[in-house]
């Protein structure tokens, strides 16, 4: 059997040849054993990987895969905007919106604390970048009770993204 | 995260609506219901962890910023399969020029295929689990070269159509047919081979 | 009845009372007993230096749930005390050093100096059991981490 043929035998099981194609395909499939033999195991193949990739997880915890993606969005944003997401996000994510604005009122109103504090407290944090080279993001991880601030150059972060942008230049 | 009991149990077309709006906390739920399943699609085409970690990173971060030209005409998990497996096909575009030929390749344009290869005729993966089925599939593409690999993905996984997959990678339909068909015999001779090691 | 000077009388007592309590709550102000660790995360099975020891399981593994690095060693480990409304200086490195503050809350001011220049500064309270990390990227891909705990 030569390459075309079994290239044929293929394209009929994967239904991309033509009906009249096909209706020929079938015709010496019939007089052809060893065909047969072959289409029964591209068949056999291709049912046994159909539905069964690979499953795998992600060696990230969420909270880090997401942080870094976030800064890579907020990167392609301007700072002023970067800043009142960041802002707003960490609202969103550490309180809950009726606890937010409690917890601002109760800032606002008060400035001493009674003996502890209430939880919605405890996970608010103020950042401050003080070098225009750095950057930052932040984010907590509930199950190890670590409140994590990621410090990165902000003039790598950019020669990095136009070495990419060079390199696919390059490509096209 | 105090919202994510609530986008929990949101359907992904309710997500990705909010997502569209500007909803960064609705995105993040996108991310981690699928992210899973594209970084496996992304190592299943580098077969590198970091890598494919770096790239479906940057499919996320693409999926957020062209959000607002995803109609629904598939689901939003195929809509991101896409945007990574065409980053992995770049990446491994670019790695092509420092590729050397695999022997693979040369097999198969020089006709050796039928010579080392025999029909296969009793079917390796009957009786097994589902779990274990997989295992052998990963491990069996770990064993194929980048092309083949590729277009087996491509086809099976992806369910691409021949013209479709020719055109991701820029190559003719007859290559596509030929690594195609190669892939498919070389599997189902590695799992056959996997059988022989499980009786013996 | 209540007269204007009676009213006056009550509403100074009132205001004393509000400052002694105010006071008070100031005067609450404790000391801090600080843990800093400057911890490097790697993939590689040794640190190049050999007084580097891998840091101890609890926080090896809390740093493995939460970053990709599979190992972690030990550079510097240094436990302060802060007084109440100071500042103490740890130096941490060559090139590393953190800035702690007990500040009213409790809450603590924690300030990066990287190369003698402040990088960052971040204000929390911290609760006993919690860490304050503050992390970014190493060479070779590697990471540096710097742990705050209150001991």
């Amino acid at each position: 059997m030569n390459q075309d043929r079994e290239l044929q035998i293929q394209a009929f099981l994967d239904g991309e040849l033509s009906g009249r194609q096909a209706r020929k395909v079938e015709q010496w499939l019939a007089g052809d054993s060893e065909a047969q033999a072959l289409l029964r195991e591209l068949r056999a193949t291709k049912s046994a990987l159909g539905g069964n990739e690979p499953q795998l997880t992600l060696p990230e915890t969420r909270e880090f895969y997401w942080s870094k993606i976030q800064r890579q969005i907020e990167a392609a944003v301007p700072e002023h905007e970067a800043a009142q997401a960041s802002l707003w996000l960490s609202w969103r994510r550490y309180l809950g919106p009726v606890t937010a604005v409690a917890a601002v009122a109760m800032l606002a109103l008060f400035s001493i604390k009674e003996m502890g504090f209430d939880e919605a407290d405890r996970h608010l944090a103020e950042i401050e970048n003080l070098s225009e080279h750095a950057s930052s993001l932040s984010f907590r991880s509930q199950s190890e009770n670590m409140f994590v601030v990621w410090v990165y150059n902000k003039d790598q972060q950019q020669s990095e993204e136009e070495a990419d942008f060079a390199d696919e230049a390059v490509i096209q | 995260m105090a919202s994510q009991p609530d986008n929990a149990s949101t359907s992904d077309e309710k997500l990705v609506r909010a997502a569209q709006r500007g909803d960064m906390v609705a995105f993040e739920e996108l991310v981690a219901r699928h992210r899973d399943k594209i970084y496996a699609r992304a190592f299943s085409m580098m077969r590198n962890e970091d890598e494919a970690v770096d790239l479906s990173q940057e499919a996320w971060v693409k999926g957020w910023q062209r959000l607002k030209q995803f109609q629904g005409e598939s689901s939003f998990v195929t809509w991101m399969t896409r945007i990574v497996i065409n980053l992995c096909l770049d990446q491994l575009r670019k790695q092509k020029r420092h590729r050397s030929e695999s022997i693979e390749m040369l097999e198969e344009e020089s006709g050796g295929v039928e010579r080392q290869m025999p029909i296969v005729t009793v079917n390796p993966t009957e009786r097994l689990e589902r779990s274990e089925l997989r295992q052998r599939i990963d491990k069996a593409l770990a064993l194929l070269s980048v092309e083949h690999r590729t277009v087996l993905i491509l086809h099976e996984f992806e369910e691409l159509e021949y013209k479709e997959i020719a055109k991701r990678m820029q190559c003719s339909i007859g290559t596509v047919m030929s690594r195609l068909f190669y892939a498919r015999r070389k599997m189902a001779n590695l799992m056959a081979a996997y059988k022989r090691e499980e009786l013996s | 009845m209540t007269t204007p000077r009676s009213l006056h009388t009550g509403l100074l007592r009132w205001c004393l009372l509000l400052l002694f309590w105010l006071a008070a709550v100031e005067l609450r102000a404790e000391d801090l007993n600080i843990e800093a660790q400057l911890i490097w995360g790697t993939n590689a099975e040794k640190s190049p230096d050999a007084s580097h020891k891998p840091v101890d399981k609890p926080t090896a593994d809390k740093l493995k749930n939460v970053f990709k690095w599979k190992n972690y060693f030990l550079v510097k480990n240094v436990n302060v005390v802060v007084p109440s409304r100071s500042t103490k200086q740890i130096q941490l490195s060559k090139q590393c050093a953190v800035e702690i503050t007990e500040l009213p809350g409790p809450k603590v001011e924690v300030k990066l100096i990287g190369d003698h220049n402040p990088v960052m500064r971040g204000v929390k309270s911290l609760s006993k059991g919690e860490s304050f990390v503050i992390a970014g990227d190493d060479k070779n891909e590697t990471a540096w981490f710097v742990v705050i705990k209150q001991n």
